[in-house]
């Protein structure tokens, strides 16, 4: 049985991000502008970008959090755990559902059926719907178990965000792009990865300069 | 039930393969290159950090297609948009890639199932980038029944794959490949490079997201 009073803290932090937004429209602006830049640059339809984009979007809530007066925050996803952005020692897991479809939402890979508990305060970053806020006190027993990741569907999350407005800052979170089908620039995280290693230089000379000359870029080709 | 998948003909992945061994045998300038290119990559996008195993094998990828076009091998791409491209591409063929940067001797996870793996088979050709060992060579026909499943995944153990290399060394360019660093020093995060990319963007020389970018 989950104890309620374990996530005061949790909820209190999101009131003051959420006021925090209201207050300054432009911090909430370039939330949204930063967030469909990042999805024009980076199309997370392809598989290889979809880890990257949605973990950049931790730095960038985690940005707006401290540009609207929150102390102490990190971003921790990187870490063991399935928590993302640490406040003054409070925890949060981020989870972002980018399709602008009520799909539900994946909260923890398991890699197979394993029973994983739902724990962690969760901020919701929801395209064409906002940005909120649940944890298993307000949503007990929405999570449940899919073939390889403990998930939630949108109806409850929807049920909490219809009854108890204050858990949801309506603005316009962009969806993301289709997937690509050629004749449009495109990018890949790895890509740009590879490419600047293999641009490198180490006192004015180029580190690579066999590799440089026949670097690969994405194209797409059909055979 | 397995999957019944018409044979295929390794015989042209096993040539660009041979391609790119003898290739760098020739050119130790360019296997120089390869591996300091590698080695700077794990360096810097440490692979303990989970999103950057995809990064790190997607780079990895894109760096050997790119080392394979040094030597002299035609028609190479990387991976592109098509749902059905393997990691390389040469002249129609396709080849998986898969790294292996700790050092150990690991079970290589060839396809990640999502879920129940009983249907799934092993049917691509392989060039394995194995950290203190080399660049080596596998198909499903050196290496029949190899493969198991294993819950959310078809794996690839070990030892079948050096007991091969062993065997027959054609299937392996043994070379000093790096292994990633137990106690890395640049731990960076490729999120974290988009993140920082997309933040200090600026248009008609005035930053896009000024109080943004000042909180990162």
């Amino acid at each position: 049985m989950v104890q309620e009073q374990n996530y005061a803290a949790a909820r209190t932090i999101f009131r003051r991000f959420r006021a925090g937004l209201e207050n300054d429209g432009a911090v909430l602006d370039e939330i949204c502008g930063s967030l469909a830049l990042l999805h024009a640059t980076y199309n997370s339809s392809l598989n290889g970008n979809r880890f990257p984009v949605g973990e950049a979007m931790e730095y960038i809530i985690a940005a707006a959090m401290r540009c609207v007066g929150l102390q102490n925050v990190r971003t921790i996803g990187n870490r063991r755990g399935y928590v993302d952005i640490d406040v003054n020692g409070q925890p949060f897991s981020l989870k972002s559902s980018s399709t602008g479809n009520p799909d539900a939402i994946g909260l923890i890979n398991t890699r197979g059926p394993r029973r994983t508990r739902w724990n962690a305060p969760t901020i919701f970053i929801l395209a064409g719907r906002g940005i909120g806020y649940a944890d298993p006190g307000l949503l007990p027993d929405a999570a449940n178990d899919d073939v390889d990741q403990l998930q939630m569907q949108r109806a409850p999350l929807e049920s909490l965000f219809q009854n108890s407005p204050e858990w949801l800052l309506e603005c316009d979170i962009p969806v993301k792009r289709p997937r690509p089908t050629g004749g449009e620039r495109v990018r890949t995280v790895s890509e740009e990865v590879a490419r600047a290693i293999i641009n490198s230089s180490a006192g004015g000379q180029p580190s690579f300069p066999l590799l440089q000359n026949n670097f690969i870029p994405l194209e797409y080709r059909p055979e | 039930m397995a999957q019944q998948n018409p044979p295929i003909d390794y015989n042209p992945h096993r040539d660009i393969y041979r391609l790119l061994k003898s290739g760098l045998e020739n050119a130790p300038d360019i296997l120089d290159e390869l591996l300091r290119s590698l080695g700077l990559l794990i360096s810097e996008y440490d692979t303990s950090i989970r999103e950057n195993r995809f990064i790190a094998g997607g780079a990895t990828e894109r760096i050997l297609a790119t080392t394979m076009r040094c030597v002299g091998i035609a028609n190479v791409r990387a991976r592109g948009l098509d749902l059905n491209d393997e990691d390389i591409v040469v002249n129609g063929h396709q080849i998986s890639v898969k790294a292996s940067f700790t050092g150990g001797r690991q079970a290589i996870r060839l396809i990640n199932t999502l879920g129940d793996s009983g249907g799934t088979v092993w049917q691509t050709a392989t060039i394995f980038v194995f950290a203190n060992r080399g660049i080596g060579y596998a198909d499903p026909d050196l290496l029949p029944g190899a493969a198991r499943s294993s819950g959310d995944a078809v794996v690839l153990p070990r030892k079948p794959i050096d007991d091969l290399h062993d065997a027959q060394p054609e299937w392996l360019l043994p070379c000093a490949v790096p292994a990633k660093a137990q106690d890395a020093s640049q731990r960076r995060a490729a999120s974290e490079a988009v993140a920082t990319e997309i933040l200090q963007r600026t248009a008609m020389g005035r930053a896009m997201f000024p109080n943004l970018r000042g909180s990162l």
